[in-house]
């Protein structure tokens, strides 16, 4: 009876430590984190990486997040991109690390590449409207007109009324040779945005 | 033969262009447009409706939208669905109109018909951000949390460091009374945001 008594008393104490340690490194973690945003908005993206290096965890996916983030807002693409890749590795349908590296890759003119991360976000979400739009983007400046509507159709299906949408579709067709179509989308583009200019030599001045 | 055709041709043209003329012309839609605009921004909505009667096409999925989402502001809810639902006619796998379509439907506290919305949205875009999160948000505030949780995860997966989908997730679970479980995600929606007093007053947080 003894003996179990210890055995109690001493799991108490084991399980009552590890509660303890854990919410302390708990605490510790959101205090980090806590001082980090307060760097990030004063605009000390470095000291907002600093305020997160005693707390850093390799396994965590929120850690590597937000220093993929900090490292690209401080300018290191590179950095930026090793901890996004550790952020997708643990967890690989998170969105938000895809489109998060896209902007340190986008630093680092890593086109093929980012054109990886938009076709692996369609494959878990095909609708996509950023990676739809931007796969469109891309392709169009390569002036691959094919590929880019492909990506744009899925765009301006679901979003009909956008104005990035249609005049993006506009340029697409216009530079295809089909000014008319064109001008239809255009037109589209002229009813979400009035006042916008960029259309005038296709379209006309009076629209 | 090429008589005809060309006959047929001719009278092809002029069904054109007389169809045409009795059109309103584009750029007077544009001008109704650019006020419709300026009354919004003016917050004077009926002014804002008004601009675009004249020249209102019931065929035209971009007049119905806006007239759906200005009735909704112009708190004339039943019109605004009807503006929506024509335009999901006109374009069936728009999202925008759908989820255009679900505020007047909420505001007239029709809660089974926004799910449908929802559900529709998810049938073309199963990890459809809002459609999800709001179907999550809906079924826990029913308490029907069995319901709410493939939702929130489908969110969760796609984001999972957003303080809102956590939080909720945090919640679901709570009410289930997984309160372990919760208390996982409350505390990552602190690391989200470390000032939210949200869990203050649950015993498991201090």
């Amino acid at each position: 009876m003894e003996i179990l008594n210890k055995i109690f008393f001493i799991t108490l104490i084991f399980f009552g430590a590890t509660y303890f340690v854990f919410s302390q490194s708990e605490i510790n973690l959101r205090e980090a984190f806590k001082k980090s945003y307060d760097a990030e908005y004063q605009l000390k993206y470095q000291k907002a990486i600093d305020e997160l290096t005693e707390v850093y965890d390799a396994s965590s996916y929120e850690l590597n997040l937000r220093l993929g983030w900090l490292n690209y807002k401080n300018n290191r693409w590179n950095e930026s991109v090793t901890y996004y890749k550790k952020a997708i590795a643990k967890m690989p349908m998170s969105i938000e690390a895809k489109l998060g590296i896209v902007n340190a890759l986008a630093g680092l003119d890593k086109w093929d590449e980012i054109i990886a991360m938009y076709r692996s976000i369609l494959k878990i979400d095909p609708y996509h409207a950023i990676a739809n739009y931007r796969l469109a983007l891309i392709y169009y400046n390569r002036s691959d007109f094919g590929n880019s509507w492909k990506y744009l159709k899925n765009y301006i299906n679901v979003y009909p009324f956008d104005f990035d949408g249609n005049s993006l579709a506009g340029w697409i067709k216009y530079s295809v040779g089909k000014k008319e179509e064109a001008i239809v989308f255009f037109r589209k583009a002229l009813l979400v945005n009035p006042y916008d200019t960029s259309f005038n030599k296709v379209v006309g001045t009076n629209k | 033969m090429w008589k005809k055709t060309i006959f047929s041709l001719a009278i092809c043209t002029m069904a054109t262009v007389t169809n045409a003329q009795q059109t309103t012309p584009v750029n007077a839609v544009q001008l109704a447009f650019k006020k419709s605009y300026e009354s919004e921004y003016n917050l004077k909505y009926a002014k804002a409706i008004e601009e675009l009667t004249p020249v209102y096409d019931a065929k035209s999925y971009e007049l119905n939208l806006r007239l759906g989402w200005l009735n909704y502001l112009n708190i004339k809810y039943v019109s605004s669905i009807d503006y929506y639902k024509k335009c999901i006619e006109l374009a069936p796998k728009s999202i925008e109109a759908k989820l255009g379509l679900t505020y007047p439907l909420a505001s007239l506290e029709r809660w089974d018909e926004v799910i449908v919305q929802y559900k529709e949205i998810l049938k073309l875009d199963p990890t459809n951000m809002t459609a999800n999160f709001q179907l999550a948000l809906i079924n826990y505030n029913r308490k029907d949390y069995a319901q709410a949780l493939p939702y929130i995860n489908t969110y969760v997966t796609s984001y999972p460091f957003n303080f809102e989908g956590i939080n909720l997730m945090g919640w679901i679970h709570y009410a289930s009374g997984k309160k372990d479980v919760a208390k996982t995600y409350f505390q990552k929606a602190l690391l989200i945001n470390p000032l939210s007093k949200n869990y203050e007053l649950l015993p498991e947080m201090k």
